[in-house]
């Protein structure tokens, strides 16, 4: 079978979305509608798939894959150079300490800066809550004014890379897992799955995460439940519209503050800490106003707060109240293990282990997901793009 | 001595509660409650007991009179039935101690109910009730009442802003108080068929300083409204449903809570609105439908 045969399936979808995304941002999976979700996921599989075939995926002869982490990151940086570098791109970070942002130069007059060669700019800004997604913007605007204003010979394309909102690479890669696990996007209907809340001996994590499990899942029937201890709410902009798109989709979406009722019968459980939107609210005005002394307070009953809730783990147990006592964990890494990398934390090390193979081939689809971004944003006709490289047939690896 | 009680209770199934109940009545108690997990005196997860208070020294009586009705019912041998009663004595003191400690400060969200005897420092937010349990409070917060506090919490801070709200079955009145002090340019009924809970929900309404904020009444006359509050039961708000509907505006938003999980599906079948959000406690679940802004399904 030809491979143009073999993916027909799959560049129909890309030639459906032709142009919607082009010379925009990737920013909020919730932004794009269903056809190019499906499109992403659906592409971030086929690029995955012709890598392992050890296919040349080189797209880019020359350009720059800007990144700008203000925050640490492990899986997203190391996915974010992975990918510009299979398509061609030279990775290129942006430490803004080393940078003139230090000396007060505008967003505005940066994003130009870094930008006359650039093909996309990956971007992580979780730490401040209400800011990150902002910035992101602000960002995008100031690229669409340099590019219009004929300054930069082509328009990059803005990756959020997680911001205060959605963690889009994240959540696309774990919808690609669970299409993989599952067999296919329609098999999500009816699946319950549960995002809860998993107790952490750390304080501050974003809570992107499950924004974007929750903003993301809702779209294709599931039975999505989001569990938490009272006070950890998370943006209520993101409860109505994951209300409201899994009305629209067939599914549901609801909400409890026990992890047992989460985890009874669910399909898929995904337990992962995060931090109530006040104390990140609180801490994003202490880091401001650089108050050391009073972020430590807030630290330290953010943690005590944290503490009366040690029972929100995913052990045994609560993975017996499964469907079949054999849901599928997943974990956007790096987890919490108890007796692992901390006292007591997220996951029981034996749950962990037992999953710990598939997480990773959740992560493994990062990458993909990336470069799947970066295409449909820079390509008019993502389908003939992939058509070229199919045809073209050739090998990363000399043989 | 009078005035000095005794607390008889018996470990039940969930199916059997409420005939044990009416037996504890009928044999003479002087006040019956059922505990499990979800009330303030709660019971280990999967217990549920009926608790009776009884005046000291007729405790024998009580028990002559109701152990071979009760044996009969639950298709149990006396002897057996017996063994598995408690009994704890309470002194009179003792009982006002237990009952104000009972009575503790609640919290649900940014909402802090308070008796009146305990005072609370409010944290930046805080919106503060007084009621005390003589108001006919009951042994805390029902979890039904608990999740339409957190889910108007939660359309407040969505963005939902209605201005005419019913709160049907309001009780002693706490939700249309929580949402008068969310929404304050919203006017609200609040209206209850029972005569008690209305001549209680307008005093402790009043005792909060929110009389001319909510009308209460034992009926209602259909108006316009674009948040509907209904903590009620599957069939009273089944029946309701269409008077919630015909007069909800477009855009507006019902709240149906006092739903038990197996009875979740037929009620959002049976409403045929758009369901925007849900909740669920243990048994309970909640539903937010919003009615459509253009057209409608009902």
């Amino acid at each position: 079978m030809s491979s143009h045969k073999k993916y027909e399936q799959q560049l129909e979808l890309l030639k459906k979305v032709s142009g919607k995304l082009y010379n925009r941002d990737y920013l909020l999976t919730w932004e794009q509608d269903l056809d190019t979700i499906t499109a992403t996921v659906e592409l971030a599989r086929l690029l995955s798939e012709l890598h392992r075939e050890g296919k040349d995926l080189r797209v880019f002869r020359s350009g720059l894959g800007v990144s700008i982490f203000r925050d640490n990151s492990t899986r997203t940086r190391f996915s974010y150079a992975s990918a510009t570098n299979m398509l061609g791109l030279q990775g290129m970070d942006l430490d803004e300490t080393k940078s003139q942002i230090a000396h007060g130069e505008t967003v505005r007059e940066t994003a130009a800066m870094i930008s006359f060669l650039t093909v996309a700019i990956g971007i992580r800004d979780d730490m401040y809550i209400h800011e990150g997604h902002s910035y992101m913007t602000e960002v995008g605007r100031a690229l669409d004014d340099a590019y219009e204003n004929k300054v930069l010979a082509q328009r990059p394309a803005v990756i959020n890379l997680q911001c205060d909102k959605d963690h889009p690479t994240q959540s696309m890669a774990d919808l690609s897992h669970l299409v993989g696990m599952f067999g296919g996007l329609d098999k999500l209907r009816g699946k319950r799955i549960a995002m809860t809340w998993a107790y952490s001996p750390s304080y501050g994590k974003p809570l992107s995460v499950a924004q974007g499990i929750i903003g993301l899942m809702t779209r294709f029937g599931a039975d999505v439940v989001l569990a938490h201890p009272e006070g950890y709410n998370v943006m209520p902009e993101v409860l109505e519209l994951s209300g409201r798109q899994a009305q629209a989709s067939g599914g549901r979406f609801s909400q409890t503050h026990s992890m047992e009722e989460a985890f009874r019968d669910a399909d898929v459980v995904y337990p992962k800490s995060w931090a109530p939107m006040a104390v990140m609210e609180e801490r994003t005005r202490l880091l401001r106003a650089g108050e050391n002394a009073a972020l430590k307070d807030l630290e330290k009953s953010a943690l005590a707060e944290n503490a009366r809730h040690k029972d929100w783990e995913c052990n045994d147990k609560m993975m017996k109240l499964t469907k079949g006592g054999d849901a599928l964990y997943m974990h956007c890494l790096p987890a919490d293990i108890s007796n692992v990398s901390c006292a007591q934390g997220e996951v029981s090390a034996d749950v962990f282990e037992k999953y710990r193979l598939r997480t990773y081939h959740e992560a493994s689809y990062k990458p993909f997901v990336i470069a799947a971004m970066i295409l449909l944003t820079r390509f008019e006709r993502v389908d003939h793009v992939i058509g070229h490289l199919l045809e073209k047939d050739k090998s990363r690896h000399v043989k | 001595m009078l005035n000095e009680w005794v607390e008889v209770s018996l470990p039940v199934t969930t199916e059997q509660e409420d005939e044990v109940a009416a037996l504890f009545v009928w044999a003479g108690a002087m006040g019956v409650e059922v505990r499990d997990t979800t009330t303030l005196f709660a019971e280990d997860r999967g217990t549920t007991r009926v608790v009776a208070y009884i005046e000291q020294g007729t405790e024998k009586a009580f028990l002559e009179r109701l152990n071979p009705v009760l044996a009969a019912s639950l298709d149990q041998a006396e002897e057996e039935l017996s063994a598995r009663f408690r009994m704890v004595p309470i002194t009179r003191q003792e009982w006002n101690e237990f009952w104000k400690k009972a009575f503790d400060v609640q919290r649900i969200g940014h909402f802090v109910i308070r008796p009146s005897w305990k005072e609370v420092v409010p944290e930046p937010g805080d919106t503060v009730f007084v009621i005390d349990p003589g108001m006919a409070f009951g042994t805390g917060l029902h979890a039904t009442t608990r999740l339409v506090m957190e889910a108007i919490e939660q359309l407040h801070a969505s963005g939902f802003r209605p201005t005419r709200i019913l709160d049907m079955g309001a009780g002693t009145g706490i939700l249309s108080m929580a949402a008068a002090s969310l929404f304050p340019e919203a006017r609200i009924w609040a209206v209850d068929n029972d005569p008690d809970a209305v001549e209680t929900a307008a005093e402790v309404i009043a005792n909060n300083g929110l009389a001319d904020r909510i009308q209460v009444d034992l009926s209602w006359s259909e108006t316009p409204v674009d948040l509907v509050l209904a903590n009620i039961q599957r069939d009273v708000l089944l029946e309701l449903n269409p008077l919630f509907q015909r007069n909800l505006e477009p855009g507006g938003r019902m709240v149906f809570s006092g739903i038990l999980n197996d009875q979740i599906d037929e009620i959002r079948e049976k409403t045929n609105l758009p369901v925007v959000r849900g909740w669920h406690e243990g048994e309970w679940e909640l539903v937010v439908f919003e009615k459509p802004a253009t057209g409608g399904q009902s």
